[in-house]
């Protein structure tokens, strides 16, 4: 339906705008100019900010190189060439900028783009003062403003559509994740610096394009015209004021904005921007949604969980999901299972992952300590240990969040211990959090289509849906495909995440406490659950607590006490261990 | 020779007034979590205000020094609770509430130097105040900047003094390093955050009063002060002082040479490439967190 | 007299705790034992008014602190003498000792002792008084938990809670650290501990109790619990 709407009511809406010059009425031509101008802005600002959460200041910086790039250029260059060359400065000027500042915290990103346009203005400024003689530029051309206005109205198409587009790709999904949770985004493979600065990259392209379309409106073009602040406000505030990540929302915010504005400008040239900076206040305040349009999913996220809906299957209904292939363990007895070298035979023997001389510190704490283990394939691995004994370090450190201080990780033979996490997880190594990370907005196929397309295994999206979809049904969650994350209870959280994981096809599979928090009979379901994946062949590193999950389905396990190694083995043999029972229960009181 | 020995004093000159200003910064920045992109334009107000005081009633910029302090603390201390306070509670989360206050503060911007655009427009400020010829180093420096320099040094060592050596002054670090472990000690966060927000806009008036006292400016010249003092406390490393007071007298001295030698309408390039610079490679800022 | 009534906490639909009552008396010191995810962190937390409780009330010497923790205002519950060392934090890493010393004193109701509080706490860990200029973040990790229950020591606690101080020591650290707790407590300050290593912690305590899925499934006196095993089976889930 509401597709329906946008196919049919935009292209309507389109050409009944595109008729208004024929009113034959300037003032309307050049409202419209600005209506759609700061549309496209504002869709341009919001397709980045929205999702992302990161916040540009510097649209001015992008609309005054595209402006002028056609100021200094429109004698010597045809226009239709102007536009692809204003485009290209800008995204190159992104690119720098994302770079630069995209890879760490947001404050970075939005303190860079703070000052960047009053930097290009001082530049340009400086460029024209020493190089050209004269600030400022004639642009005298024979564009009118009715084409100006037809040209807008091209380009607000293409943006809204692109933008759309984009919302419903898989890079779409990609800039959701990252500002949900950049983390968990990037071992689902999401090359989260790469979406980023081309994302950036690609909406600065259009707003130097709108500069350009527009910069003829001026006969004379100054630094302090091209690059006003108010052109990296007003988007802002309209992308706020019409919701961000809603189809409508920049044409519903810029319409009344730039109409309200207009009188304004008209009525108290002086105290314009005091009531700007005061409307935009009143709007980041007091906008029923909260602040920005993202506010839909935070409230979600925030709100004292509301009762899961209807649709949602009730609490322990992980329904004996894939075929039990494997039948319990039996311990092949016989083998001491202590520390050194374990000499346990295993499923197929090769080595996947190869563990040597690992360590790792915080500040004078040393979390893992000449750590060195190796996993065969097929096999299941658990590791095993009291609280702060450095179990999830060690997890983290295979999977990319730390890089360790010393040691070796080797998987397939080849070494990835300073690969970022997006590339391990492309390798085909796969994690579960222990604190479960779902994004509360996304709906649980959101959740696991990203892992299968950046993984790499999808080469469409429809390709990644079905894959999606197979992973979901496997696990039990067939019915709850388009239920957000947020409304699931505990459990199916739980299988949400190893859904994701599993999309990624991995050839590891890293469980941090998934059994944590569930209930008696959930339990039984879950350890089902793992025997059936160790049954289909997959290699699997289970950090745990609780003993009788280790005892069922771990092939070995190694014991970790502050850091190092204090035991490996078969479970039955290790639990028995004096030293790991003395670790575990804490030391005998012999004073 | 005594051009270059003039360059370099002037941006020491400078670089002590930054310094100061990033100390107030990265005080709003540090413990109430408020990135506040209006510092620039407070910044103006207060010079405005020192200036207005000068020409029409003959008040020194001592004088409006000690008027202005009491006067900007109380006021931010309002806008802290009346404005950032709620947002925080409506907005729930930290990363949503520093999102928002962002675009907060940039409006605030608009307000503030709008408001000050609708009555003096783009005029230049600037009034001469102690225009004495002073011999120091073979360079001659006008008593104004001697004085506003020595003055940015003491505000800004009295600050840190107030920080390093004062049980309050350790609590409001403590808030900067972990918020959430600050009520354990004791520490009412939210009460002491407001307090600090509106003594970190104290500094900031205090380095408009004296900037007014040597450099002329006009209300547009805002957003250029808060990025500098940005610039600086992102070189320091967010919370050192000792650091800030380095990377503003570095960003002085530079932005002096750069003027001198290579073009007046340079000096932001200077200043946004030691930004990229600082981002790069120092990512704790130029003298790490050991030195505090 | 602490006395923790009935205190229930939903972490979303996850119920975390589900109607713990607890006291501890004056002097005396208790260890909550439980598996990881038990809700024992949670219990301290709802204690302090650091997450809020859905039920359940708090009070001190008679004295009801529930409005005060379903505000959240932990910095008042700490004025009124509860004082808690979080696990692994407690500390403020980018401070020294001393810094941190003076901040446990920054309680209004710790001024008065302080120098009296600061002489028993080096007492206590006399490694410390070598360290005081050294920044807490570059020490090792049994010298920054002793800087922790320092600082809230110097906080003059009625009752200390601690959330399982000895995580990630070696043992030898781990006992050191324990066996200042009776000491401690023979200044009169109750002591409320919990912790994983059963047999150290049990050692220390007067009486203990055993969280399990949120719930107190057993208490009893530290001697009784040390041969039980129902301790046994909550961390090797066997026999």
């Amino acid at each position: 339906m509401a597709s329906l709407v946008r196919t049919i009511a935009l292209p309507l809406l389109l050409a009944l705008a595109a008729l208004v010059p024929f009113a034959n009425n300037d003032f309307y031509v050049a409202l419209g100019v600005s209506i759609a101008m700061y549309a496209i802005l504002a869709t341009a600002w919001g397709t980045f900010a929205g999702p992302t959460k990161y916040i540009s200041l510097a649209t001015a910086a992008f609309f005054g190189v595209g402006a002028y790039t056609v100021g200094l250029f429109y004698e010597k260059v045809p226009m239709l060439l102007l536009y692809p060359l204003a485009a290209l400065i800008a995204a190159v000027l992104a690119v720098f900028v994302g770079l630069t500042t995209l890879r760490i915290q947001g404050m970075y990103f939005t303190i860079f783009t703070f000052g960047l346009a009053e930097l290009i203005r001082q530049l340009m400024t400086w460029y024209q003062r020493n190089v050209s003689g004269s600030v400022g530029v004639y642009i005298l051309t024979d564009i009118s403003a009715r084409r100006i206005y037809w040209s807008l109205l091209v380009v607000l198409a293409l943006t809204l559509f692109g933008s759309w587009l984009l919302s419903r790709s898989r890079w779409g999904l990609a800039l959701l994740m990252i500002g949900e949770d950049e983390l968990a985004a990037r071992h689902s493979g999401v090359r989260t610096t790469a979406v980023k600065v081309i994302t950036l990259a690609a909406t600065s392209a259009v707003m130097a394009v709108v500069g350009a379309i527009v910069a003829p409106r001026w006969t004379y073009l100054d630094p302090s015209i091209a690059f006003n602040p108010t052109l990296s406000f007003m988007p802002a505030v309209i992308a706020l004021l019409g919701g961000m990540q809603r189809f409508w929302g920049p044409l519903a915010g810029a319409i009344p904005l730039v109409i309200l504005f207009d009188q304004l400008n008209a009525r108290f040239p002086t105290s314009y921007t005091l009531i700007l900076g005061l409307l935009f206040m009143v709007i980041v305040f007091v906008l029923p949604d909260g602040i920005l349009g993202f506010l839909p999913k935070l409230q979600r996220r925030h709100a004292p969980a509301a009762p899961a809906p209807a649709t949602a299957p009730s609490t322990g209904t992980l329904s004996a999901p894939v075929t039990p292939a494997a039948p319990a363990r039996h311990a092949s007895p016989g083998v001491d299972g202590t520390s050194g070298p374990a000499p346990v035979p295993t499923p197929n023997g090769a080595t996947l992952l190869e563990v040597r001389g690992l360590r790792k510190a915080f500040g004078g704490i040393v979390a893992v300590d000449d750590l060195s283990f190796s996993i065969r394939e097929g096999e299941v691995f658990g590791i095993i240990g009291p609280n702060g004994s450095g179990k999830t370090t060690v997890l983290n450190v295979i999977s990319g969040v730390y890089e360790p201080d010393r040691g070796e990780i080797l998987f397939l033979g080849r070494p990835i211990a300073a690969k970022a996490p997006e590339e391990i997880a492309r390798l085909g190594i796969a994690r579960t959090f222990q604190l479960v990370r779902v994004y509360p907005s996304l709906t649980c196929l959101d959740h696991v289509i990203p892992a299968a397309l950046f993984g790499g295994h999808a080469r469409t999206l429809t390709e990644a849906r079905d894959h999606a979809v197979q992973i979901l049904e496997e696990l039990g969650m067939g019915g709850m495909l388009a239920i957000p994350a947020g409304q699931l209870n505990f459990i199916d959280q739980k299988r949400l995440e190893l859904a994701r994981a599993l999309a990624l096809r991995p050839k590891l599979l890293l469980l941090d406490e998934w059994l944590a928090g569930l209930n008696p009979s959930e339990m039984v379901i879950g350890m089902e659950l793992i025997e059936s994946l160790r049954g289909r062949g997959m290699t699997i590193v289970l950090i745990e607590h609780l003993m009788q999950a280790v005892r069922r389905l771990c092939d070995r396990c190694i014991v970790m006490s502050f850091g190092q190694k204090i035991a490996e083995g078969e479970p039955e043999a290790v639990l028995r261990d004096p030293e790991v029972v003395r670790v575990y229960l804490g030391e005998a009181d012999d004073a | 020779m005594s051009s270059l020995l003039d360059a370099l004093v002037t941006g020491l000159v400078y670089g002590g007034v930054y310094a100061l200003l990033a100390l107030g910064l990265t005080l709003q920045y540090g413990v109430a979590r408020i990135l506040n992109l209006a510092y620039g334009d407070f910044l103006i107000a207060a010079a405005v205000f020192a200036t207005l005081l000068y020409q029409r009633y003959q008040v020194s910029p001592l004088v409006s020094l000690a008027l202005v302090a009491p006067l900007s603390f109380l006021v931010h201390l309002l806008v802290y609770h009346l404005v950032f306070v709620q947002l925080e509670r409506r907005s729930g989360s930290w990363r949503a509430m520093e999102a928002s206050s962002i675009l907060l503060a940039f409006g605030l911007s608009f307000v503030v130097s709008g408001a000050m655009l609708a009555v003096f427009g783009g005029k230049l400020f600037s009034y001469s105040y102690l225009l004495v010829p002073v011999r120091i180093l073979g360079s001659v420096v006008p008593a104004n900047r001697l004085l506003a320099f020595v003055l940015a040094l003491v505000f800004g060592g009295l600050a840190y003094l107030l920080l390093v050596r004062t049980r309050i002054g350790t609590a409001i670090r403590a808030i900067a390093v972990d918020p959430d472990g600050a009520p354990l000690a004791g520490i009412d966060v939210r009460r002491w955050a407001g307090l600090t927000f509106a003594f970190g806009r104290v500094i900031c008036a205090a380095g408009g009063v004296l900037i007014s006292m040597f450099q002329t400016f006009n209300v547009p010249m805002g957003v250029a002060f808060t990025l500098k003092a940005l610039v600086v406390v992102i070189m320091g490393g967010a919370g050192n002082a000792v650091g800030a007071l380095l990377a503003g007298l570095i960003l002085g001295v530079t932005e002096s040479f750069v003027a001198r030698y290579v073009s007046p309408g340079l000096t932001l390039a200077a200043v946004y490439a030691l930004f990229v610079l600082a981002v790069l490679t120092m990512r704790t800022g130029i003298l790490g967190k050991a030195l505090r | 007299m602490l006395e923790i009534r009935e205190l229930t906490v939903h972490y979303g639909l996850h119920e975390a705790l589900h109607g713990v009552s607890l006291e501890v008396a004056p002097g005396e010191i208790v260890v909550v034992l439980g598996a990881n995810g038990a809700g024992k962190s949670t219990l301290l937390k709802a204690t302090m008014g650091m997450v809020r409780p859905t039920h359940g009330h708090v009070l001190l010497d008679g004295l009801d602190l529930t409005s005060l923790i379903r505000r959240r205002l932990t910095h008042q519950v700490v004025e009124q003498g509860l004082v808690l060392v979080p696990e692994r934090g407690g500390t403020f890493t980018d401070l020294t000792v001393q810094e941190n010393l003076t901040l446990g004193a920054f309680p209004r109701r710790a001024r008065a002792r302080e120098r009296e509080l600061l002489a028993f706490a080096l007492e206590l860990f006399p490694r410390l008084k070598e360290r005081l200029h050294q920044r807490v973040g570059t020490m090792s990790g049994g010298e920054q938990r002793m800087v922790a229950v320092a600082r809230a020591l110097l906080s003059a606690p009625r009752f200390l809670l601690l959330d399982e101080p000895t995580l990630g020591l070696a043992p030898v650290l781990a006992k050191q650290l324990l066996r200042v707790l009776p000491k401690i407590a023979a200044e009169g300050i109750g002591v409320l501990l919990v912790e994983q290593n059963a047999h150290l912690s049990l050692s220390v305590a007067q009486r203990g109790a055993v969280l399990s899925n949120g719930h107190l499934v057993h208490a009893a006196s530290a001697t009784e619990l040390r041969d039980d095993p129902m301790v046994r089976a909550a961390y090797l889930g066997s026999d």
